[in-house]
């Protein structure tokens, strides 16, 4: 017997008991619309924490050399501090820069491809670091050249003069000269601060801004220089598995050859990341338990309605085995009911978890829900609410077809 | 065609066993109208609910219209149910957030007829017992007499070899027992088995044969007075 030319007795039955049935649908609906919108944030916070910045998060550390005496040559001591990381064993490569991504820390400009101001402005965080930028930070290199040993400048940090060349990451090259024409960017002029031309050397695949919040994070400008401050910050990228091992030894190696400064803020990218991450997680971790709790609470309230219609019905359930229902059919009928109930409590459920998306997305800025959530809500909601529905069924299904003969 | 020998039926508690049916003998033939009449706890019901493939027995034969009972599974007794037996019950039994159409429909859904079939077979069966017109009725809107005369069509919708009825003019005042006796009577000659089970010698008088239970056991087999009209009982029903 084809089950669902049973749904219109049902549906007519369940009609008689709209209070019941109502419970269940606002139930299933209002779940629906937290748990889809609550796995779309997750989601969508996932997302934003797992992307990747462009370089090697995993076998990356940096650290902070101050110098604290007035006779320290902070100059000296990076060229000199620079061999000794560049030589040690298991070190890949090594640089000193005035930021990297996922330091929270830096400086930005806007850029243009003409000297006019009405000229499209495009903001772009600045790195300054050597040609062992490329190597270190693992980028790559997608058009052009890399810099040379030549290109890079020495800078005070009042300085602002700019190099002659840069290298931009392909999502700067595509906001100046098009999303299709990022290539052209290279040997083309640019300018900073309206009127400082500057050459792009090279477009780099991608090299994220310091600022992981920040909406122009894809769009980075390097220049080939270094900047003399008693306070250096080194990037060092380590063979896999040797991160831990040289994070511990090299901090020690480089403050016995320079005892005119400390070394300090020795971390890794990855615990820079979930330091700057932690609220993200925070939130990922408190919805994803709200949401199972809520499930939980929902398959609780469906299965417990379910158990009780069920006693209530004991001798109906009786009465239909009389008169010849399987145990099966018995199971199907129960289960079929709250597979309407469930349906209908995600067309309802549908337009709830819509409205809460428009709400969510007009107050705090969210991403609006992508389509494909709501199909998914239901299916989540559907397996719910049937597993929560089969226990009872079975106990309906147990029971003896001799009930219709007593009296309860 | 239905055919007992020596059917025990106990029940067991912790403390207690109770015999229900023991050595229970009977044999019904096609068309019989057989009365089982006998004191409360006689076991009247427990035979009505083996007889019915609603409970099982725990010893003898049981051959119903040439199928032997032991060993079959619960999904063969619920088709045997549905297919050849048709139940009335004292308290009617529909089921309330029903309609008349769609209680009369339940053993029907179950027998597997398709759409056409089924409304054809409602349709006959109420207007049968005079309720065509009321198929979208709840059984809530009908007096007790209507209500058993639906629990009559649905039990006569799937064209059953048997009706077992358990006390079916029980909940019923005089005039309607009188009414759904006659209806019964009327089933009977148009050549349906019914095996009706009733504390009430009065009514076990229309049927054509009457057997008395006591202590689960068949211990007396009558022949009733056959012609007697269902107006021509006496005494006053409660």
């Amino acid at each position: 017997m084809n089950i669902l030319l049973n749904l219109g007795p049902i549906f007519r039955a369940l009609q008689r008991q709209r209070f019941s049935a109502i419970l269940v649908i606002v139930q299933i609906a209002i779940t629906m619309a937290i748990i889809t919108n609550g796995i779309a944030i997750s989601w969508d916070r996932y997302l934003h924490i797992e992307r990747s910045s462009g370089i090697d998060e995993q076998n990356t550390f940096f650290m902070t050399s101050s110098g604290f005496t007035k006779d320290f040559n902070p100059r000296a001591t990076i060229e000199l501090d620079l061999a000794i990381i560049r030589s040690t064993d298991g070190v890949i490569d090594a640089l000193q820069t005035n930021s990297f991504p996922l330091s929270d820390s830096g400086n930005w400009y806007e850029i243009q491809t003409s000297p006019q101001t009405d000229a499209q402005l495009v903001p772009a965080a600045s790195y300054k670091f050597d040609e062992h930028g490329i190597n270190t930070f693992g980028l790559k290199l997608i058009a052009g050249d890399n810099f040379n040993q030549q290109d890079t400048l020495w800078l005070n940090e009042a300085d602002s003069q700019w190099p002659s060349h840069v290298l931009l990451s392909k999502a700067t090259a595509a906001a100046l000269f098009g999303a299709n024409q990022w290539q052209i960017a290279v040997g083309k002029t640019i300018y900073v601060n309206q009127n400082t031309p500057i050459i792009v050397r090279g477009i780099v695949e991608q090299l994220h801004a310091p600022w992981v919040d920040w909406p122009h994070v894809e769009r980075t400008i390097i220049s080939p220089a270094r900047v003399t401050h008693n306070s250096a910050r080194y990037v060092i990228r380590t063979q896999p598995g040797r991160l831990n091992e040289i994070m511990q030894t090299l901090p020690m190696t480089l403050a016995k050859e320079n005892t005119q400064r400390v070394i300090r803020k020795v971390k890794s990218i990855q615990q820079a990341k979930d330091e700057i991450y932690a609220a993200d997680i925070a939130t990922v971790s408190i919805l994803l338990i709200v949401i199972v709790v809520l499930a939980f609470v929902t398959a609780m309230g469906v299965a417990g309605l379910a158990s009780f219609n069920i006693d209530k019905r004991r001798q109906q359930i009786g009465i239909r085995r009389a008169l010849g229902a399987s145990k099966r059919q018995i199971l199907q009928h129960f289960m079929l009911e709250n597979a309407l109930l469930c349906t209908m409590g995600a067309l309802f459920g549908t337009l709830l978890t819509l409205a809460l998306n428009i709400f969510l997305v007009n107050q705090y800025a969210l991403t609006p829900l992508p389509i494909y959530y709501l199909p998914l809500g239901v299916v989540i909601l559907f397996v719910i609410s049937q597993l929560a529905v089969i226990k009872p069924a079975c106990r309906a299904m147990s029971i003896s077809p001799a009930m219709a003969t007593r009296c309860i | 065609m239905l055919a007992m020998n020596n059917i025990g039926k106990v029940f067991t508690t912790d403390v207690v066993q109770t015999h229900a049916l023991q050595d229970f003998t009977l044999q019904v033939d096609e068309g019989d109208f057989l009365a089982v009449t006998g004191t409360s706890g006689s076991g009247k019901t427990t035979f009505l609910n083996v007889a019915g493939l609603l409970e099982t027995f725990d010893s003898g034969q049981y051959t119903l219209d040439g199928q032997n009972i032991k060993g079959l599974n619960d999904k063969q007794r619920s088709q045997l149910r549905n297919e050849k037996i048709g139940f009335i019950f004292q308290s009617f039994n529909l089921i309330p957030d029903l309609n008349l159409f769609d209680n009369v429909d339940v053993p029907l859904r179950y027998r597997g007829f398709n759409g056409a079939q089924r409304k054809e077979r409602i349709l006959q069966s109420l207007e049968r017992v005079g309720l065509g017109k009321r198929l979208r009725h709840f059984p809530a809107q009908l007096s007790g007499g209507q209500q058993q005369r639906v629990a009559i069509a649905r039990a006569l919708a799937g064209s059953p070899r048997f009706l077992l009825a358990d006390e079916p003019t029980g909940n019923l005042d005089s005039d309607m027992a009188q009414s759904v006796m006659g209806l019964l009577q009327e089933i009977n000659q148009s050549g349906t088995t019914i095996i009706m089970v009733t504390h009430d010698q009065a009514l076990a008088k229309l049927a054509q044969r009457k057997i008395i239970v006591r202590d689960g056991k068949v211990c007396d087999i009558g022949v009733s007075t056959i012609g007697l009209q269902p107006q021509e009982l006496s005494a006053p029903r409660v």
